[in-house]
């Protein structure tokens, strides 16, 4: 586990520097005589603080239980609509729901939408039939539970459709964490993030869905390499090419399900199983940082192609847009001025981290100044207007005019 | 090579100063023997040799202005207490569980204090990259602070001591008082945190 870490503990400072060292040891000799003395002092001082502090703490933890137990139920900004359990939507046309807690619920025509549970912490709602979109708010004070009578999705954040067929269920992520639950949900439990859905059979039978083609979405949902229990630096290292989620969609029985949710082959049989799909988590991108950072001082060409050909898996990790600024930095020092800009532009669209987002701005512009890239004058005019003061801002007047090299 | 050294000073109490100036030094055994028996370059030996350490433990919990005085504590404590630790060869374990009771401590302290100043008293790992850190580097270690900052501090400091000190986990234990098993499940249950909270988007 802990070479995955190595390189952040490679940037951060020592514990201490010599002078340091040497100064707390003075210190430590001078206060070495003393210290019973000031400490049994102290001791007193620090029976009051105790009491004042047992005092204020069982006030706040009164006040925070209190806080906890008043978790108001969910309603509509629409004053006029219910959403109280047993309230029920069936709307003939396309319609929109805004709730207090900043979440929105979209009906698609002929959906069919029952509350059964607002209890302040919990919300649950049965979807009859049609295609609901819910936006839940994220860290919201409550649970969200869809029942569908097919499976059980179940909100840990944060944007996903939920569509209920004739056929079955089909639950696509848009953004964010689902769970689908369900005695026909391959392992009873399947989770999903952004990119990715299944589509769970009405009649016993399951069919992972291909990743979905909506642009909002992505064009694939990939699996990253399963981790379980091991810690990062000892698990395997990445599969060399991006991997769909599914890319078959034939239906296959529920005994197999368990170990097909994830197949890749478009030919896979329930003969041919893979781990179930985990959900790309920061160390496995981290992984990939690690291996491109020791490649990058000796072969910058070999780096550039590992990220490159990489990157593109962890898009719906928190550290997709550290990776892209990476990809971005690497080719601009190569040259390759088109590929930079368009790492940039993606750190600029992903707006995470929000630390680099403005650094990436002005990399955009200077690579597109650097490459003589159409629209390169205007994006510096832009951002010059954007950001007056950003450091970066006379390097790039300076390169528009062609005085740089 | 310890052992080897050892047995050498045993053999020949002579070679002691020759052999102090190896790169390995006396074991902490030995350390800890002097000390027991009022030598003071024994005490300067264990500082020196694992102050590092300490302060490094302190800066990845605590702010700046703590710092040292939990470096300065842990030390006095350990000297004063020295005689008591049942196994000398376990000194740097012991050192660490004094830290963290020092950084416990600090804690407390702001929690009251917290009250009126909002400061939580916790370290920022994105205020203590040295001169050079890349950009990325700062921006993750901003995203793990905003993470941090959501976990118990039961599985929050385990998974600092392992991550971003470098502990081994029989060291992170030993810090922690806990056993190897638990502190493998609460670094794992940290990790988990840490990866739902980012796969969150957080």
């Amino acid at each position: 586990m802990s070479d995955s870490y190595q390189r952040f503990r490679d940037s951060l400072e020592p514990g201490y520097s010599e002078q340091e060292i040497r100064e707390n040891w003075q210190r430590i000799e001078d206060r070495q005589g003393p210290v019973k003395v000031r400490r049994n002092m102290l001791s007193l001082a620090a029976l009051g603080t105790c009491a004042v502090a047992a005092a204020v703490l069982f006030f706040g933890s009164t006040k925070s239980s209190s806080t906890n137990s008043s978790i108001a139920n969910l309603t509509a900004v629409d004053q006029s609509i219910s959403m109280e359990a047993g309230a029920t939507f069936s709307a003939n046309e396309a319609t929109n729901i805004a709730l207090s807690d900043g979440s929105a619920l979209s009906l698609a025509p002929n959906a069919k939408l029952n509350v059964i549970g607002n209890e302040g912490s919990r919300f649950v709602t049965q979807l009859q039939r049609g295609n609901v979109h819910f936006n839940v708010k994220p860290r919201g004070p409550r649970t969200w539970e869809i029942e569908t009578g097919i499976a059980t999705v179940e909100v840990v954040g944060t944007e996903f459709d939920v569509n209920v067929e004739d056929e079955g269920l089909l639950v696509t992520v848009s953004r964010g964490v689902v769970l689908v639950r369900g005695e026909r949900v391959p392992g009873r439990v399947v989770r999903l993030t952004a990119g990715m859905s299944i589509r769970v059979k009405r009649e016993a039978e399951v069919i992972p869905a291909a990743a979905s083609s909506d642009p909002k979405l992505g064009s694939t949902a990939t699996v990253p390499e399963e981790v379980g229990d091991r810690t990062p630096a000892e698990a395997k290292p990445a599969p060399q090419t991006p991997v769909p989620l599914v890319t078959s969609t034939t239906a296959i029985s529920p005994t197999v399900a368990a170990v097909t949710i994830a197949n890749t082959s478009e030919s896979s049989t329930p003969a041919d199983p893979v781990e179930p799909s985990q959900p790309p988590t920061l160390h496995t991108l981290q992984t990939l940082l690690r291996d491109v950072d020791a490649l990058r001082a000796t072969n910058p060409a070999a780096a550039i192609a590992l990220l490159s050909s990489q990157i593109d898996r962890y898009n719906s990790d928190a550290s997709y847009g550290v990776a892209a600024f990476t990809l971005g930095r690497m080719t601009l020092d190569a040259k390759d001025y088109n590929a930079s800009a368009a790492a940039f532009a993606i750190v600029i669209s992903n707006g995470k981290p929000v630390s680099l987002v403005q650094d990436a701005q002005a990399r955009r512009v200077e690579a597109m100044l650097r490459g003589n890239l159409p629209g390169a004058d205007a994006a510096l005019q832009t951002f010059v207007v954007n950001h007056p003061a950003h450091p970066r801002r006379a390097r790039l007047e300076i390169l528009a005019a062609g005085v740089d090299d | 090579m310890k052992a080897l050294l050892f047995i050498c000073m045993s053999a020949a109490p002579g070679l002691a100063s020759i052999i102090s100036l190896a790169p390995t030094g006396p074991s902490d055994a030995e350390l800890v023997e002097r000390i027991c028996n009022g030598d003071k370059w024994a005490q300067e030996a264990m500082y020196r040799r694992y102050v590092r350490l300490i302060a490094s433990v302190a800066r990845r919990m605590l702010q700046p202005t703590d710092v040292d005085d939990v470096v300065q504590e842990t030390f006095i404590i350990a000297f004063e207490k020295v005689g008591q630790l049942v196994q000398p060869s376990a000194l740097k374990g012991w050192l660490l569980q004094i830290a963290m009771s020092r950084v416990h401590r600090k804690f407390r302290f702001r929690r009251i204090t917290r009250l009126f100043t909002g400061d939580d008293g916790r370290a920022c790992l994105a205020e203590q990259v040295s001169v050079g850190a890349s950009p990325e580097v700062i921006a993750e270690l901003a995203l793990f602070d905003r993470v941090l900052g959501k976990l118990p501090r039961s599985v929050r400091e385990p998974w600092l001591l392992r991550n971003m000190v470098g502990c081994s986990l029989e060291e992170v234990a030993a810090a922690c008082d806990c056993s190897l098993a638990t502190i493998k499940r609460r670094i794992s249950d940290a990790q988990g945190q840490i990866d739902a909270m980012l796969g969150e988007g957080l």
